[in-house]
């Protein structure tokens, strides 16, 4: 008894530094965002109590529904392809290969570049006057396509940027995965006369579903939140067509000063990736008890 | 036969992916040593004819950026620090002490995952310019130590090592703060690379918070620099061209530690990425 009150004691020492750090820096600004929400403040003058005002305001604005789809579908996109993509080259990757290893390298470096670096190398490889690919095009007399000033066009080229700078990171998580599986079950397999589209399909594949999981969750949580690569390579256009809810969310902060309205579309990204995160949790124990 | 031909497919599509990855850095590279007319010539040469070093030199002279080189430096620095200073003992009370509102605490620790770093960016900005904050490493580091990541992280890891260590050490009158520091802190030693990865690639890339809270080039950092400073400012959406030549110097400029970092410890950024992922 006299230990267990000795260790709980000690323990909030252990926590005490993190917990401040929380308390200030995490739990405060956050904890202002609801009360915020309600308020037109703008950064000069006092804020006014306007109720639901901002929220009534934000969902009859045009822009706003057009930042979530943008939002949607870019995470959506972004979240598949990266999670299909990242789970192939680890397969390819995890083969043996004379030149794997170049192969790994080249695919996990683009991870430790800034978004701001991979942004700019990518507003160069679409440069529709000059760019590589708009020089190869022209040699071949077709015209040069517009990846980022067409709007049907800017968010998909924004989502190829991506499968480029951020799929390293997909690929060593499911390469790690993969090489976690024992070999004795491919032997196993292997003596049944299994081909190895079946085993890829009974044996591999399932044995990735905890870490498709955690791939999902955390692709989802990061796209949702997109906002580098839209501000280096469109700033939101064209016609707002890459403008995501975190973009707009900026933008009425920090270009308009609208801090009550900015903080009511925060609330909103907020309830979006809780219940999607809530619901993919539950999904995901779902698919493992049955 | 059929083994041959689907072997050779294989390294097509190796030989494939290989190019597709390679190329944009080859890219950058070789725009680099090129002049600006040359770069923006219309036609796209591999190797630049003549190599010039001029762009290099141009983005020295004209920015402050060994200044903001080594405010990256120190800001990534002192946030590997200072989170791993508040996440390790956290951690460790996760895994192995009882105490009252640890569930509590623990759901907390939750919402600092869910929730997203860009809801309370506006909120946070007018705290720390409050405390007088903004324009300081102070302010640029600990918004990136609040995210309890790396506390499941070390909570996961320590809580796999064996408890005997534990009981063992206290039968000899160790108290917490010694099994702590001397049996548990030595074997953390793959969660602790695994942690520094992490948060050293988050914090040396960061945009969106440095870009709000570092305005001034005594502590703004290189993507910041890069992209406002050099990118945006050549780039005005007008009808002059972005110098290419020049942009993609100073890209390689910020990209060459990291990668040279990545390329010699290629083999524990790997281990530290899949560390995460392992339950």
């Amino acid at each position: 008894m006299k230990r267990k009150r000795y260790n709980s004691q000690s323990a909030y020492l252990f926590i005490l530094p993190y917990f401040l750090l929380l308390l200030l820096f995490f739990l405060l600004p956050a904890g202002l965002i609801l009360p915020i929400s309600f308020t037109n403040w703008s950064i000069v003058g006092s804020p006014k109590w306007v109720g639901l005002g901002n929220y009534i305001h934000i969902f009859k604005n045009n822009y706003f529904w057009k930042a979530l789809g943008n939002t949607l579908y870019y995470t959506v996109m972004v979240t598949v392809c990266l999670t299909f993509l990242g789970m192939f080259l680890a397969t390819l990757l995890n083969q043996k290969l004379k030149g794997r290893t170049i192969g790994r390298m080249f695919v996990f470096m683009p991870y430790v570049i800034s978004s701001a670096a991979a942004g700019i190398v990518f507003r160069w490889i679409y440069d529709q006057n000059f760019g590589i690919i708009a020089s190869y095009l022209h040699k071949l007399g077709l015209p040069s396509i517009p990846f980022l000033t067409d709007p049907r066009l800017a968010m998909i080229s924004i989502i190829l940027m991506n499968l480029w700078w951020s799929v390293g990171f997909n690929t060593i998580i499911y390469l790690a995965a993969l090489q976690g599986i024992p070999e004795e079950l491919y032997q196993a397999a292997e003596v049944d006369g299994a081909s190895s589209t079946q085993i890829f399909y009974f044996i591999t594949l399932p044995l990735l579903k905890p870490i498709t999981l955690y791939v999902t969750v955390l692709c989802f949580a990061n796209s949702f939140q997109m906002f580098d690569e839209a501000y280096i390579m469109t700033q939101g256009g064209p016609l707002g067509s890459t403008t995501t809810l975190v973009l707009q969310m900026w933008n009425t902060a920090f270009s308009n000063f609208h801090f009550g309205e900015a903080a009511a579309i925060s609330m909103i990204i907020m309830a979006i990736i809780m219940i999607v995160t809530l619901l993919q949790f539950r999904l995901g124990r779902q698919k493992e008890e049955g | 036969m059929i083994y041959k031909i689907s072997r050779i497919f294989i390294y097509m599509i190796l030989f494939f992916v290989i190019f597709i990855y390679a190329t944009p850095f080859f890219i950058i590279l070789t725009t680099s040593f090129k002049t600006n007319t040359q770069a923006m010539s219309g036609t796209f040469s591999w190797i630049p004819n003549p190599i010039i070093l001029d762009q290099y030199k141009y983005t020295l002279n004209h920015y402050p950026y060994t200044r903001w080189l080594i405010n990256s430096v120190i800001v990534t620095i002192g946030t590997v620090f200072l989170v791993l200073i508040v996440s390790l003992p956290a951690g460790f009370a996760f895994a192995r002490l009882k105490f009252k509102g640890k569930e509590a605490i623990f759901t907390v620790l939750m919402l600092t995952i869910m929730i997203p770093f860009a809801a309370y960016l506006p909120e946070l900005y007018l705290e720390m310019s409050s405390l007088k904050l903004i324009n300081t490493y102070t302010g640029l580091i600990i918004p990136f130590a609040t995210s309890g990541v790396s506390i499941f992280l070390f909570r996961q890891f320590i809580s796999q090592l064996p408890n005997e260590l534990d009981d063992a050490a206290r039968i000899d009158g160790c108290n917490n703060f010694q099994i702590f520091s001397k049996i548990i802190l030595p074997l953390t030693k793959p969660a602790v690379i695994s942690v520094v990865i992490f948060t050293a690639v988050k914090s040396w890339n960061a945009l969106m918070w440095p870009l709000i809270a570092a305005s001034n080039d005594k502590v703004k950092t290189l993507p910041v620099g890069l992209a406002v400073n050099i990118f945006q400012a050549t780039n005005p959406g007008s009808n002059n061209p972005t110098p290419y030549g020049i942009v993609m110097a100073a890209t390689i400029l910020s990209i060459l530690l990291p990668v040279l970092l990545f390329l010699f410890l290629q083999r524990y950024f790997v281990q530290g990425i899949a560390t995460t992922g392992l339950k």
